[in-house]
């Protein structure tokens, strides 16, 4: 059950990630800056807020039964998700040396967790 | 011409990814800190919260609109990687601030996680070196 909420946990994070970047791209900066404040109401950026504001809730909930290092860790699967994301929601270029680096922070994370 | 280049170096995508490291970084550290003071009061409500977790949000709403600018310009598969530095940035800090103990497995994994990176920003335009490069042409 620990796993799941911290796999909800991991989900949200990186919706809240994607949908906070379609946002940015989206967003069109305008001058005088004030005029941007009501830009602001934007169902992605709204989304983006819900979605980073729940996902610790779902940590908190995972942690009741995981151990910290075994939560913690899970964030692993992150750097993994997000910038596989990039490249099928947002067409980002990728290459082996981008993609060996990934893996290393990935495996990195998990090691340091240990 | 010098202050040209200085100009785009700062504002070169790696540059903010580093500054929004280093306020999470400060972020963290304000909420240990934090926290560290209210187990010494522990009990009460009131006594759960203070000023450095107050710090600590405040850091949290600085580095959100960084993010969003960083967002905006860059490939979110190069930026977000980077932000694994912060795992090595704590370690440091932990250190040297909590005295908290450093194993072996913390260093080695941040050593795989700054080879990482370094492969990441030399494999993108975040590096900001073709942005130096244009800027020399000025």
């Amino acid at each position: 059950m620990g796993y799941l909420f911290a796999l909800v946990m991991v989900i949200f994070t990186a919706a809240g990630h994607l949908t906070f970047k379609h946002f940015a791209v989206l967003f069109k900066i305008q001058k005088p800056y004030t005029k941007n404040i009501g830009n602001l109401i934007n169902p992605y950026f709204a989304a983006g807020l819900l979605l980073f504001a729940a996902a610790p809730l779902f940590y908190f909930k995972a942690l009741e039964t995981l151990e910290l290092s075994t939560a913690f860790s899970l964030t692993a699967v992150n750097q993994i998700i997000i910038p596989l994301s990039g490249l099928v929601f947002f067409k980002e270029i990728f290459n082996i040396k981008k993609i060996s680096g990934i893996i290393l922070i990935a495996a990195g994370i998990l090691i340091w967790n240990i | 011409m010098r202050n040209i280049l200085l100009k785009i170096r700062i504002c070169s995508p790696i540059f903010l990814i580093i500054l929004y490291i280093l306020i999470m970084a400060a972020g963290q550290i304000s909420a240990k800190y934090g926290s560290l003071q209210t187990a010494v009061s522990a009990g009460s409500l009131r006594s759960s919260f203070n000023g450095f977790h107050v710090l600590s949000y405040f850091f949290l709403i600085l580095r959100a609109p960084l993010w969003f600018f960083i967002l905006k310009k860059n490939d979110i598969s190069s930026a977000y990687p980077v932000l694994a530095l912060n795992y090595v940035i704590i370690l440091i800090f932990s250190a040297l601030i909590f005295s908290e103990k450093v194993t072996t497995g913390k260093i080695a994994g941040s050593l795989l996680i700054t080879a990482g990176v370094l492969l990441v920003i030399t494999s993108s335009k975040i590096s900001g070196i073709k942005t130096i490069n244009t800027g020399s042409e000025i």
